[in-house]
Parts: structure tokens; sequence; C-alpha cells
């Protein structure tokens, strides 16, 4: 069980992620399931392996309106919408390293507490779908994509900049269509020539993805 | 037709493998004419061309063309071409290299389609067969999958309702290898009677099932007629699932003359031995259902099935013996038509703790399978149903040309040929006649069939007429029973003492004489007969005679029945129906109840034999016997079901034993049947043992190049945990938990020491009699 009152929870909302707002205490609880290999040669000893992994997370907190936080009420309008939301959760540990986790949950059950004398209060059981990614820092993917530049009159060439060691591969989105483009990168930078392109003005977004599967922030780059 | 994809359905499953379930619905057929096109209308069209094939199907949706990926929002395939993705793109457009498309869109022309990707609940794919045991023959599979559909999906009820069966096909792969290929089962995938979003069961069949209900026909529709190689009737057999499937076998013995892999890899006994069509029949004019057909083919020899989007036939004896250190297989197009040949490098698939295929959840048990004191295998010497070719006159063509009525009709009798005969012998093919020989069927008012006769006319020249059938092979010591009515229809009142109607004759490949006739001259004992070997020569009759007693009316029918003698010589037995002009230049002749009865004897036989066997017998002692028909064998007479041909050569598989496994050419003598009984007898001369229960995993790693491959009947399995690693064969029911990576399975040991595969016995073989 992780349990940290000094962590930070976060959902992905909008290409961002915002803090949660009003959280009194929530619970990451992760499960294994196993299955008995016990077979000849086992001798009296029961033996198992790990079969699956899943894991859940309880949040309590206290019912608020925000704009810019997201809050009891956007977890209310995705349960109705059947809608699952990527998440991270940050904490720093006793010797000052920030470490996180990230994923993505459904919310199953959503749980208002209301009585006169008090506050509303929420609470809500919010089960993994998906990998649950652990990592070192703030962020899942540690690739940061520090610039971009086009070259030409006619723009054939997008050149990019980034840091960190994950890179995997690029791609890049244009009018919500995801690209798989192959990027040609360096330990450092990174191009895309396109044969062609449409004429402007619209705005591409370049996303790394690191070994962990795991999406960075985008950068973007708009043409005219 | 082309299939369009249309519903996609993709998880990782607890092995982290990637599964790909993917339903197809056909199309117009336009899809391969339409355009591709940027997704934005305002963008360049490309028009489909012919300039370049898409390499593969990629995970996710995506295609691989010139060594990119790019994604597609629908894509088609042509199903005649297997997995083989053909939309080509055209001028102006794609050629190798880099391209900037931000989306990529096919269409048939008419809009743009769209794939829906669903959730996937469960998936398991099960592969039964009619026993558990290592000797079924056909191992069928079928899918059945859960997807989630929500509650905005333009999937419903109505999606599968009012589809055929091979609206919707499905394919699963697993990390890109295919492991299932097959249609949609509308009537048993249930979907909850509320509105979405709810849970749909997709059931699915590789529709070797469904083959019971398929009656046997060639590729293209018509019936089998003659002799055919088996792959052509498997061929035949297998695309009824019409899935297109190639088909791998993995057999390694041969009939003497045959090529072998030395010759070129690629040769097989399928496309070498002969069977004929009539091996096939249920009667005299329909065929056997497709599965049964296969039952013929393959029991306790062979088992078909399929794996990785193949359709693979295993020989089974190949579990325990190889005279070869390689294993080799032919591949066959789906049609038969092209093979190549190639080598299974596969030692065994690795089965223990510390592997991938692994005992779990501690529910295995263990068993003995029982152990024979004996095993037969008979063979039935059943003559055709079909003597001659179309001997019931069944099948024909209207003559147009004929003077048809709603009450009679005449057709042009197939596989029979009416010619002209002025010497003898006779020869083939006959020389042509312009007058013609019908089966004149005759119809009561409501349309039925009452009567039905053969009608030849007379030659309008001088000789005769004949119709002639097509040959029936015919071994020394061999007896026939020929039977038939004839009469005239002209002139009236009595008419000659007899009337010669037919010959009855056997050529023979060689040998002194070419021709011997069947021959009842005998007026005062008609029932008589001998074979002749002088005809005509002014002799009359020459063979078959209708004899009349004083005034007869020979416009009314009359009977002959002749029992033969003893046949003298190996050969072809021909039926010629007569016309002469022994009446009048206009008597037409009429036959009705041609009846040819074929009664096989081996040579030097004292009775008519009905069949034979090998058996193998041990002084082990136990109590068991196994004792099994088979249905396909070398024989020692050529007209009798399942009787194996080899070529063109006039030498059918006699009572010379001459067939051997590869690798022991030259040192091996046996009977085609003698190695069935020999593979059955070593899978339970002893006590082997039987696992089953439930395994973790859905491939399997090999142990002699560690490469994967998803769990099939196809490997041994080798049992590291076991001293030796004694290998095993997988047997049915297998239910394969996709989801879940484990399956539920039953192994059989097959292998534990040289001296299994290598086992003799006590051999006999015997002849059955009457």
């Amino acid at each position: 069980m992780i349990q940290g009152r000094d962590a930070i929870i976060y959902f992905f909302v909008d290409d961002v992620y915002v803090l949660y707002g009003c959280a009194s205490d929530f619970t990451l609880q992760v499960n294994a399931g196993k299955k008995s290999v016990k077979t000849v040669t086992s001798g009296v000893w029961n033996s198992y392996a790990y079969e699956d992994l899943g894991y859940t997370i309880s949040l309590n907190g206290v019912l608020t309106y925000d704009l810019t936080k997201f809050t009891g009420w956007d977890m209310l309008k995705y349960q109705i919408n059947f809608l699952t939301v990527a998440y991270k959760i940050t904490f720093r540990d006793s010797g000052g390293i920030i470490r996180g986790v990230a994923g993505q949950i459904m919310i199953e059950s959503s749980q208002f507490t209301i009585s006169a004398t008090d506050l509303v209060k929420d609470s809500y059981t919010l089960p993994g779908t998906g990998e649950l990614l652990v990592f070192e820092g703030v962020n899942p993917c540690d690739i940061v994509i520090t610039g971009l530049t086009k070259t030409g009159t006619t723009i054939k060439t997008i050149n990019g900049t980034y840091t960190g060691s994950d890179l995997t591969t690029l791609y890049y989105v244009l009018r919500g269509n995801v690209v798989y483009p192959f990027f040609t990168h360096t330990s450092t930078t990174f191009s895309f020539t396109f044969s062609s392109l449409l004429a402007g003005p619209y705005t591409i977004y370049v996303y790394p993805k690191c070994v962990n599967d795991y999406v960075g922030t985008p950068n973007q780059i708009t043409f005219s | 037709m082309a299939y369009v994809l249309n519903y996609t359905c993709n998880f990782k499953n607890n092995k982290n493998e990637t599964i790909l379930i993917s339903l197809f619905t056909q199309s117009s057929g336009s899809f391969f004419t339409g355009n591709a096109y940027l997704a934005e209308s305002s963008d360049t069209v490309f028009s489909f061309g012919g300039l370049g094939v898409i390499d593969a199907m990629v995970a996710g949706n995506y295609i691989s063309f010139g060594g990119n990926t790019y994604l597609m929002t629908a894509v088609g395939f042509n199903p005649t071409t297997g997995n083989t993705y053909t939309v080509t793109i055209g001028a102006g457009g794609l050629s190798s290299g880099t391209f900037g498309f931000e989306d990529f869109v096919v269409s048939n022309g008419s809009g743009t389609l769209t794939v829906e990707n669903f959730e996937c609940v469960s998936c398991s794919i099960n592969v039964n067969s009619d026993g558990s045991d290592i000797l079924d023959s056909v191992l069928t599979r079928e899918l059945i999958a859960v997807i989630n559909v929500p509650k905005n999906s333009t999937f419903d009820h109505n999606t599968l309702l009012p589809k055929a069966h091979d609206d919707w096909k499905v394919t699963v792969t697993q990390d890109g290898v295919p492991v299932f290929d097959g249609f949609l089962i509308p009537d048993e995938g249930p979907i909850p009677f509320h509105d979405k979003p709810y849970e749909v069961t997709l059931h699915a069949s590789d529709g070797l099932k469904l083959l019971s209900g398929q009656s046997l026909t060639r590729l293209d529709g018509t019936e089998f007629n003659d002799k055919h190689t088996l792959i052509e009737y498997i061929a035949a057999i297998l695309n009824k699932t019409l899935l297109k499937l190639p088909i791998k076998i993995y057999c390694n013995i041969y009939f003497n003359p045959m090529l072998t892999r030395t010759d070129d890899i690629k040769w097989d006994m399928f496309s070498q031995v002969l069977l004929d069509y009539r091996t096939f029949m249920n009667s005299s004019a329909s065929f056997v259902d497709c599965y049964t057909a296969l039952g013929i083919l393959f029991k306790n020899h062979f088992r078909v099935y399929y794996d990785q989007g193949q359709w693979v036939i295993y020989r089974i004896p190949e579990f325990q013996f190889l005279a070869t250190p390689d294993r080799y297989y032919t591949l066959y197009s789906a049609d038969g038509a092209t093979f190549t040949g190639g080598i299974d490098g596969a030692d065994y698939a690795k089965v223990g703790k510390q592997n991938i295929v692994r005992a779990i959840n501690n529910n295995q048990t263990q068993y003995a399978r029982l152990a024979n004191k004996s095993v037969r295998h008979s063979f039935q010497y059943t003559p055709w149903d079909e003597i001659p070719r179309n001997n019931k006159f069944e099948r024909g063509i209207l003559d147009t040309t004929a003077a048809n009525t709603s009450t009679q009709k005449f057709f042009i009798i197939s596989d029979w040929e009416y010619g002209h005969r002025s010497t003898l012998p006779l020869v083939t093919p006959l020389p042509s006649t312009s007058d013609k020989a019908w089966r004149k069927s005759t119809y009561n008012i409501y349309g039925i069939e009452v009567d039905r006769e053969i009608l030849l006319k007379p030659p309008s020249s001088g000789g005769e007429n004949i119709l002639l059938s097509k040959s029936i092979p015919v071994n020394q010591s061999d007896k026939i029973n020929i039977t038939f009515d004839v009469k005239t229809v002209g002139p009236s009142g009595s008419g000659p003492a007899s009337y010669f109607a037919a010959y009855v004759f056997i050529k023979t490949a060689s040998g002194p004489v070419d021709y011997y006739y069947l021959i009842n001259n005998d007026t005062n004992n008609p029932s008589y007969s001998f074979w002749g070997t002088v005809a005509g020569a002014g002799a009359s009759p020459v063979s078959m005679a209708a004899f009349y007693t004083a005034g007869a009316d020979v416009s009314k029918y009359v009977s002959v029945n002749v029992d033969s003698s003893v046949i003298p010589v190996d050969g072809d037995l021909f039926i010629a129906l007569v016309s002469s002009k022994l009446f009048s230049a206009t008597t037409d002749v009429y036959f009705k109840n041609v009846v040819l009865t074929y009664y096989p004897y081996v040579i030097g036989g004292y009775i008519p034999v009905k069949g034979d066997y090998w058996q193998r017998d041990q002084t082990t002692k136990y109590l068991d016997s196994f004792s099994e028909e088979v249905f396909i064998s070398d024989s020692p007479m050529g007209a009798i079901k399942g009787a194996l041909w080899y070529g063109n050569l006039p030498v059918k598989n006699k009572t010379v034993p001459d067939w051997w496994r590869y690798g022991l050419g030259g040192s091996e003598i046996r009977h085609y049947k003698e190695l069935v009984n020999m593979g059955v007898w070593n899978l339970t001369y002893r006590r082997f043992r039987r696992i089953e229960g439930e395994w973790d995993g859905t491939t399997y790693q090999v142990n002699s190049d560690s490469s994967t491959n998803p769990v099939s009947p196809t490997p041994r399995y080798g049992f590291e945990d076991l001293s030796g690693t004694p290998l095993f064969a997988i047997v049915c029911p297998i239910k394969i938990d996709m989801w879940k990576g484990r399956f539920t399975a039953t192994f059989i040991e097959v292998y534990a020491s040289s001296a299994d595969g290598t086992q003799e016995g006590t051999p006999t073989f015997k002849y059955l009699f009457a």
C-alpha cells in the first residue's frame, strides 16, 4: 500500500495535467493475482506465480467547484459519460526524491455524503485500467521538446531539439489525426521531412513517446 | 468478393501478447477500384492504378507501404489471395519514399469507411474433435469472444441478424500471427434484448465442422467424375469452408514408383495418389458430405486442422517415427494446384515449470492409456456403386433438338459414348455417328418421372450403333453378372430367334489377346456364358443375345440375365448396348434395367473376397484389442471403393506391397494399410501417459532454436520435468483463453525412446472371404 499525505494527484484534461482539487486523502492499492504452478518435481511446498495485476485508487475529499482544477464535479461528469481519465500521482520520499505513478482510471463509484452540519464530502473508487507506470521525477516520460523549427519557404521539414534519455519515437497530431511518420532522431535532435503539406493555417503538435510507452508533453508549431 | 474491415478488438493479455480480433464484412466488390485519398476533401486524390501493393497489415490498423507505416481508417483484402492486402495506389501518388499524409483513407468510391474499435471482455479459441484421442481426424476450431458495445456504437442486433454465413469474416492474430480465420455464426451470437451498452458474444467457426452439411463437389462446383489426386479432393473439401487457405501436409510415405523428396523436396503422395470418385458416393447418384469425406481419407492415419492461417494435415505416425533427421512438409496453394516443400525445424515444444507452457492451478491429472493386445485394420472390398459410370443414366443433358413434350423428355447421356461400329474388335473412341441415343424419361401430369428407358436410334448406314460405357477395371478370377431388358419399337409381332443386343468385353493392357467377349450364344441354355477371344467373322450373336421363343412379340421387353464365367485376364471391362438393322432400318431399340454386378475374387480365389486386413499382436498380457475399418487402401482390384491408384499407369496397387517410409526406400516393402496399422500399433502397444489439465501460455517455445509459435496440434510437446523428456501430442478438446494467456488440453505421450515408433509386433495379413 502506498499512502502519502505529501502526494499530489493530477488528472489529464485537455492535453495537460491539472491538479485535483480538495482531496483530503487518497489511497493507491495494487493487487497481484496468483496462480499455482505446483507440478512434478515441486515437492510438498506450494509454488505460485504472478497471474495478473490491478490496482484501485480510493479518493476522499470535500466537494467543491473549481474552474481550474479537476474536482468531484468533473469526476461525476466523466462517470456519467462512461469516460476514463488519465492521472498522475507524484510524491517525495524521505530522501527527497520525487517519484510518481501514472495510468488510466475509470470511475466505478462516486459517493456524496451530505449532512446538515457538515460540508458535502465525496469519495470515489477508481479502478485502474491498463498498466500502472512507475517512474522517477515529475513526468513519466522524461523527454522535453525544447524547440521546433521549420525550413524552407514552402514547409518541408520540421526540426526539433529535446532533452531526456528515454525517447523511442515521436508522432504528430494534425486536425485530430495521429500520425507516426518516423521522425529520425539523434540523442538531442530530431527531424521529419514531408513530401507534401496542406495549405495553412494549421498547427502541428509533436509528441515524444518514451520507452515505457508513455507519451510526453507535446510541443507545437503553427503554419500560416 | 472483397471484404472490408468494419470492427476491431485489440487488447494485451496477461502474457503481454497483442491480440487483435478483426471483423470484416463483404464489400460490394468495387472496393479495389475505388479511390485512395487524403483525409481532407480538398487534398489531392490518388486513384488506384496498380502502382503498388500494400506490404502488410500492422497491428493497430496501420498499413505498411514502401517501408513506411501509415494509419488507415479502413482496409480491405481479397480472400481469393488469402491474407495478402492488395490495395493498390495509383497515378501521381505513392511510390517509395516518405509521404506527408496526415491521414490515409481508403474508400469504396461511395464514401469513407470507418473502423470501430471495441473493448474485448473475453476471448477464447476452442479446438474440438469427435473424441479426445490422437487418432481423431478432424479438429475443428471456433472462436468465442465477448465484446463491449458502447451506447453510441454502430453495432447492434441488426448488424448480424440478416447476414449469411460468409458475410462476416473474422480473423484473430496473436502478436501478428494468425490464430483464427473463420466466419461469424449469426444464430449463436446472443445479444441482450435491451438498448446499448451491452456485451455481445461473437461466435465464429473455421467451417470444418460445418462441412457435414456440404455435399462433395469439385472446386468449381461440378461433380467429380474420374480419378483424381488426393489433393484435388482435399482442396475441394477445405475450400467449402470459404476460407481459401494454403494446405500444409506432413506426410512422408510413398508408393515405389512415385517421385519423392529426393527428386524434389516438394513431392509427397497427395499430388500423386489417385482415388476414383466413386469412393465418395453413398449411392449411385449422390456423394457423401465433405466431413464424411475427410473421415474416409484420414481415418486412423491423418488429422486435419487450422494452424497459423493454414490448413495442416499431419500423418499421425510421424509423431513417433521419421526415418530422416528432418521433418518434411509440402505446402499446397488453396486450390492444390501449386506446391512447394520445406522442413519444419522444430524438435519439440518445451513444457515444464521453467517454460512458457507449464502446469498451473495444480489441477493436472495423469492417466495411463489402454494398451492393446492386438490392433487390426480391415478394408472392405465394396464395389463402386456406379458400375459402369452413370449406370442409372441419371446424368444427362436435355437434347433441345429432340421431340420433348411435357410428358416425355430426351436427354443425351453423360459418360456414355454413342458411335458407330463396322468392324471388330471395338476401338475407342468410336467412329462418330449422326444418330442419337437418349435417356427417354416419361412424366405424369404432376411432372414426376414415372418411366425411364434408353433409346438407341438405328444406324443410318451399315453396321451397328453402340452406346459404350466407360471402362471398369477387373481382375483375373473376378466374376460379373449382367442383366438388362431390351425391346424394339417399329415392327411388331414375332421377330428372329435371337437379337444380338450388347457387347460385354474386356480389353487387356497387353498379352497375346487384346479382347475377350462374354458370349451367351446357346439358344437352349441362354444363361450359359463363356469368354471368347474370337468375335465377328460372321458369328452372330457375338456377345450378349436376347432370345425369343417362337412367335414372341419383339416390341415387348425381354430380359437377359447372365452370370459370367471366371474372368480370364486382368483388364478393362466395357458394356456396349447395340442398335442394329436386324429388324428394319427404322427400328428403335430400347433398354431398361441395365445392371452390372461385380464380384471381386483374389487371384486363385475359391470364393468371392469381401476384404482384407492387417493385424499386429503381442504376447504381453493386455486384454484390450483395437479393430477398425479404414476406407482407403492399396487393393488387389481397382473397381472398389477406396482403392488407391498411382498416376496413369495401368498397374494399380496390386497384392505386391510396395509402400515405404521416406528414408527407408529399398529396405522397406509394405502395404499402405500396413503403415496405418503400424502407426496405431505403435501408439498403443504399451501404456502411454495421458496428462490433462490447465496450462499456462498461449505460445510454446521450440527447444532447438528458441522460436515461439501459438499453441497448436502441430508440434510434439516435450515435458522437461519428466525423466528423459518424453514427447507428447496435444489432443482435443483444447480451450485457449486468449485473455488470460492459458489453455486447457490433454497431452498424450507418443515417444519416450527409440522403441516407440519402431515396434513391429507379430504382423498378419489375411483376406476376408464372403
